[in-house]
């Protein structure tokens, strides 16, 4: 059950992020909703390597179930590879505002072509 | 990215509900636990002497995952880096009142404190090189906001944190190739001697607490340099 | 044990580290480091050449462990003629950048030696998730190389490719949890032994996916959005490792998935309506959007968007299996390595052209063929070759397509290639009737003269191109087991349980 709510709880925060990232025209606005999509594939991560009554993956005596330690490994590789692709993406949007002056996306695609 | 907020919310809605659907439908008929999983808990301890599976998984089991990951960094600090080239100017930020600062000066030693224990204990509980590395470039930002750029520019020079960067990813390779030179594989741990130590003691874990401070040198440094390359922008 | 299965990733990443530290002291020494990691990387892969040529394929447990915990590399003949354009492709962008003479800026080497290694590991991972690190390590390089130049466009030629490679990252990370939950395994291995087990749907929805996030990658036609600003805003050589290597790299993880790991082909024999579908529609639209650009790039980038639906015809007629499978995926390989040196000649030459016209507009080449003979001359030939016009390499793996996609599909994608190649031949015609036409020919100053060496370079690429449709046979032996293994559906299955670790 807790899993199934956790699923739900990601796909709403999906649904979020992809609002935002087609809805605003601001660069910063869109790196933002980009990373809040990027989080509901995290929590879509630890929702799957959830059992019930299992303990977090970090050896105790006595302690016979863990919960699946995978998930949580490549989650932090995706937050870790998120946060420096979203560094990029930051920097090329104070390139963009510094040439135009703007954020604004739209200045991005019309390039004085 | 040019579209109405009320077409964006019903694809968002579409998609969204078919995220939920994948997942929930997979979720059920997907079938048994992972047996991998089972393999990799219960062998953690004997192959690394890690308590911490995660940690062994990232560090030992996987370590080129974490290796590529290190590399992104390193390849967003290069791209950062050529993107604000020519603009190596130091910030303007001012830095806030001799309160503050005198504060932020004393509590420092305490917040250095932090990312190394996370570091340090990477292989017993959740932390790691990555999660201490930032923190310590949070301390950075932090000495930054309250000191102003100036003094830290002065104080922490950008290119040797560039260098600092550099050096520790060559300290991850140098790291990597003991195996090889012990005859075994790149990255191995335990198979090419390194000592499990007690588990659950600071001294375990063969390479894995040595991968993690060299990560927690590379992130910080790493992420360190992006702040102030970002910094930089502002002396324009 | 043999490490050179690690090195050809650990070369070019010990290169970019080593760079960094180098241009603090001079730019020379940063040269040194790269064309060391250029020769490096070439005698790497070529002894992993000599060593599949003997045992079929190669494993190496990185960390000592083995496939399912930890992650495996793995090379077959398929994986080393890709190994092979990338390592040729990095050498001929060291050479022609050093003889080409321009003051190279220190710090996009290092992005290109980290997208060398990020491609190395692309094709040598055995691993799902791996494969999807060295993914974005690759976009990461690739989008510092796409605005390099710290252009306004540049940077936002960049920032629409980070929007597409986000979402692409973010849709193949999909398909890795899903792979997951379904198989509980990331090794490619482990997955095409499990797969099985999966539902049919799962392994349906996962194609999917990994069609979208790597049709991205490769601009296929419906994600075709950021490539031509993005080769646009590159330097003429970035492109050219980019869409020379980048994009067969990319190419080969598709295959790699969706017909050995996921064996999509033998569980939804659909694939291959759609894999035709996609591969026809980015011909016709590829080819007519290069018809519609006015820049040289840009035209060249619209044109690989065509080619990639070439290889995909190839590889909807490889679904079918069988003899026609068998067939048709010479014909796919044929392409990916002509294609891989057709498209870099066109980037090389094309910059002697750009260089001389000082902007990459067509209407400004309009005489260039006149005053860069030899640049200009290697271009038309290269096109030639990539139009698909006898006795060139262009036309050798054309033809093959064309037959094999008429076994597999009747007439449809013959006529589709046929338009294409029409279509194709009137871009290039208009670059040639520009570039020989009279023009009014600007003062040379020193700057716009390509120099001798790197144009030398550029027509022996060229001559390349040509001759390689006649001197097919030699490199057939290597061909045709690249081909056998991408026609084999258990082509992974039968190499790890065959354990030669």
């Amino acid at each position: 059950m807790l899993q199934q709510a956790m699923y739900v709880a990601a796909a709403i925060v999906f649904g979020i992020g992809l609002y935002g990232v087609l809805s605003r025209r601001d660069m910063v606005k869109i790196c933002v909703s980009l990373s809040v999509m990027e989080s509901s594939l995290i929590m879509i991560l630890v929702a799957l390597a959830y059992r019930p009554d299992a303990a977090a993956p970090i050896i105790v005596d006595g302690v016979a179930t863990y919960v699946d330690p995978l998930p949580h490994a490549l989650a932090l590789t995706a937050i870790v590879i998120g946060a420096g692709v979203l560094s990029v993406a930051l920097a090329l949007t104070v390139i963009v505002h510094r040439a135009h002056g703007t954020s604004n996306i739209a200045v991005v695609f019309r390039r004085g072509r | 990215m040019k579209m109405g907020h009320a077409a964006a919310a019903i694809i968002a809605l579409a998609s969204s509900a078919a995220v939920l659907t994948l997942t929930l439908v997979f979720a059920v008929t997907g079938g048994e636990a992972p047996q991998l999983a089972g393999a990799m808990t219960s062998g953690s301890v004997a192959a690394s002497g890690s308590v911490n599976v995660v940690t062994t998984i990232l560090l030992d089991f996987r370590s080129l995952d974490t290796l590529g990951e290190a590399s992104v960094i390193f390849a967003s600090v290069a791209c950062v880096g050529v993107l604000f080239r020519g603009s190596r100017r130091i910030g303007t930020e001012p830095g806030l009142g001799v309160l503050v600062r005198r504060s932020v000066g004393y509590l420092s030693a305490l917040f250095l404190l932090f990312p190394l224990y996370i570091v340090a204990h990477g292989h017993l509980s959740p932390g790691g090189g990555f999660q201490g590395g930032v923190s310590l470039a949070v301390l950075l930002i932090l000495l930054t906001v309250a000191y102003g750029s100036r003094p830290m520019a002065t104080a922490v020079d950008p290119s040797r944190l560039h260098m600092t960067e550099s050096l520790s990813a060559l300290g991850f390779l140098m790291a990597g190739f003991v195996g090889v030179l012990q005859g075994t594989s790149f990255l191995a741990n335990a198979a090419a001697g390194f000592p499990r130590g007690v588990p659950g003691s600071l001294l375990s874990g063969g390479l894995i607490p040595v991968l993690n401070a060299i990560i927690g040198v590379k992130v910080a440094s790493g992420l360190g340099s992006i702040f102030f390359d970002f910094q930089s922008e502002r002396g324009e | 044990m043999t490490h050179i299965l690690i090195m050809v990733i650990i070369a070019p990443l010990a290169a970019a580290v080593a760079g960094s530290i180098a241009v603090y002291w001079s730019e020379r020494l940063l040269r040194c480091v790269v064309a060391a990691s250029a020769f490096a990387h070439a005698v790497f892969v070529t002894s992993i050449i000599v060593y599949v040529g003997d045992e079929g394929s190669m494993l190496y447990e990185v960390g000592a462990w083995v496939a399912p915990v930890g992650i495996m590399l793995y090379a077959d003949a398929l994986s080393v003629v890709i190994l092979l354009i990338l390592s040729a492709a990095h050498v001929v962008l060291v050479l022609h950048t050093f003889s080409a003479a321009r003051a190279s800026r220190g710090a996009t080497w290092i992005l290109v030696e980290l997208l060398v290694a990020a491609l190395s590991g692309i094709v040598v991972s055995g691993d799902l998730f791996n494969m999807f690190v060295f993914l974005e390590l690759a976009t990461v390089a690739s989008i510092g190389l796409v605005a390099h130049k710290r252009s306004a466009t540049g940077a936002g030629a960049g920032f629409v490719y980070l929007l597409f490679a986000l979402v692409s990252g973010l849709l193949f990370m999909i398909a890795v949890v899903l792979v997951y939950r379904a198989t509980g395994v990331l090794s490619l291995s482990g997955i095409a032994a499990e797969i099985d087990r999966a539902p049919e749907q799962a392994v349906r929805v996962v194609a999917g996916l990994l069609l979208g996030s790597l049709g991205i990658k490769f601009g296929l036609v419906p994600f075709h959005f950021w490539q031509a600003p993005a080769y646009e805003a590159a330097g003429s050589s970035a492109a050219a490792l980019m869409s020379g290597a980048g994009m067969k790299v990319y190419l080969y993880v598709l295959i790699r998935l969706i017909f050995h790991a996921l064996r999509v082909p033998v569980i939804v024999p659909r694939i291959g309506v759609v894999l035709l579908a996609l591969g026809a529609t980015s011909i016709l639209f590829g080819h007519l959007l290069a018809l519609a650009q006015r820049d040289l790039k840009r035209l060249l980038a619209f044109s690989s968007v065509a080619h990639v639906g070439y290889i995909f015809l190839a590889l909807a007629a490889v679904s079918r299996g069988g003899s026609i499978g068998a067939a048709a995926a010479y014909g796919a390989i044929l392409h990916i390595c002509f294609h891989a040196l057709m498209k870099s000649t066109l980037f090389y030459s094309g910059r002697s052209m750009i260089v001389r016209a000082r902007a990459s507009a067509t209407e400004r080449m309009r005489g260039v063929g006149r005053a860069e003979p030899l640049g200009f001359a290697a271009f038309m030939l290269a096109a030639v070759a990539l139009v698909g016009i006898p006795p060139t390499s262009g036309f050798y793996s054309k033809w093959r397509i064309a037959l094999d996609s008429f076994a597999g599909y009747g007439a449809f994608p013959v006529v589709v290639i046929a338009a294409g190649t029409v279509i194709s031949m009137l871009y290039y015609a208009r670059v040639l009737h520009l570039g020989l036409a009279e023009g009014e020919r600007p003062p040379v100053t020193g700057a716009e003269r390509t120099p001798t060496a790197a144009l030398a370079l550029v027509a022996l690429l060229s001559l390349g191109t040509f001759s390689m449709g006649v001197a097919g046979p030699a490199i057939e032996a290597m061909l045709t087991g690249a081909a056998a293994v991408l026609a084999d559906p258990e082509a992974i299955l039968a190499v790890t349980t065959g354990g030669a670790a």
